[in-house]
């Protein structure tokens, strides 16, 4: 194939593949709809039909569309639960950290007693994400920390949709009504 | 031209059910010899997202095989379900095919007496 045909041909299933990623089909499925487009452009080029078989072809996004009709990528749930179920490990562990952190700042700067609160005016449904009681010796009483606060529960939730796409469960039922006659 | 694309499309489950049938073949060969054979809305955008359906619903299974052109071919055969699926689908079209000509010959028939 010569390099104008190829850098064509490619352009045309660079298109597809983005295309085919926007609507969430798998990279491996994406990978091998290249492949053997690529195989069957390959072939027409070589029988000097690379033009029909361009034309043939039609638009990427419209072949996208059609490849995900007919492959119907479903929403993930387990991968939204665990994404979800990461999310709020990460954070338990990231705020157990700082709170670590706090309590030992406190210990640097003799903190006397008293109740210390970290980022009281935070993010965190107006609630600090540390609090911290001290007794006189300055040793720690309690700590505490914020965890289902609306920041917390807003991560959670942005990683179950991004990790189970919903949302395809729309374009499945969207799909539903063109299917094949015989 | 647009009812017989729509009709094409309908088909074309069935086409390619009916040509796995007689053997193994590739998707860029299927195309050309549907269109040899006169459908001229046989192509690649319409042929290759109904074998990836038909793979998907386990009626095709596909290999790769070297090309000596390119990249490797990606051929499909029937699967035991692909066949059942076949013989369903040929049977639900030869009763259609039956049925358009039954009303079409009686639609002469009625022509003829008035």
């Amino acid at each position: 194939m010569q390099l104008l045909d190829r850098v064509r041909t490619e352009g045309v299933l660079q298109r597809l593949s983005w295309r085919l990623s926007w609507g969430m089909i798998p990279a491996r499925q994406q990978r091998e709809i290249v492949r053997e487009l690529r195989a069957s452009l390959d072939e027409a080029a070589a029988a000097g039909q690379l033009d029909d078989a361009l034309a043939r072809l039609g638009p990427p996004r419209q072949l996208a569309d059609d490849y995900l009709d007919a492959l119907q990528p479903r929403p993930r749930w387990a991968a939204g639960i665990l994404a979800a179920g990461a999310t709020i490990a990460v954070l338990i562990l990231a705020t157990t950290a700082l709170a670590i952190a706090f309590g030992s700042g406190l210990d640097a700067a003799d903190a006397g007693a008293g109740r210390y609160e970290l980022w009281p005016d935070g993010p965190f449904g107006g609630q600090p994400l540390v609090v911290e009681e001290r007794n006189d010796d300055g040793a720690t009483v309690s700590a505490s920390f914020a965890l289902f606060t609306p920041l917390h529960l807003s991560a959670t939730f942005a990683a179950f949709i991004s990790a189970s796409r919903p949302w395809l469960v729309l374009r499945r039922n969207g799909a539903g009504s063109s299917g094949q006659a015989v | 031209v647009e009812d017989e694309r729509q009709l094409f499309r309908g088909a074309v489950r069935l086409l390619l059910l009916q040509r796995l049938a007689r053997g193994e073949s590739y998707g860029y060969a299927i195309v050309v010899e549907l269109r040899d054979l006169g459908l001229v809305h046989a192509a690649e955008s319409t042929v290759y997202p109904a074998l990836a359906r038909l793979e998907k619903d386990g009626l095709v299974a596909a290999r790769l095989e070297a090309s000596g052109r390119g990249a490797a071919r990606k051929y499909y055969r029937l699967t035991a379900a692909g066949r059942q699926a076949h013989d369903r689908a040929r049977e639900a079209w030869d009763t259609l095919a039956r049925a358009v000509d039954d009303v079409a010959t009686s639609e002469g028939d009625s022509h003829a007496t008035a």
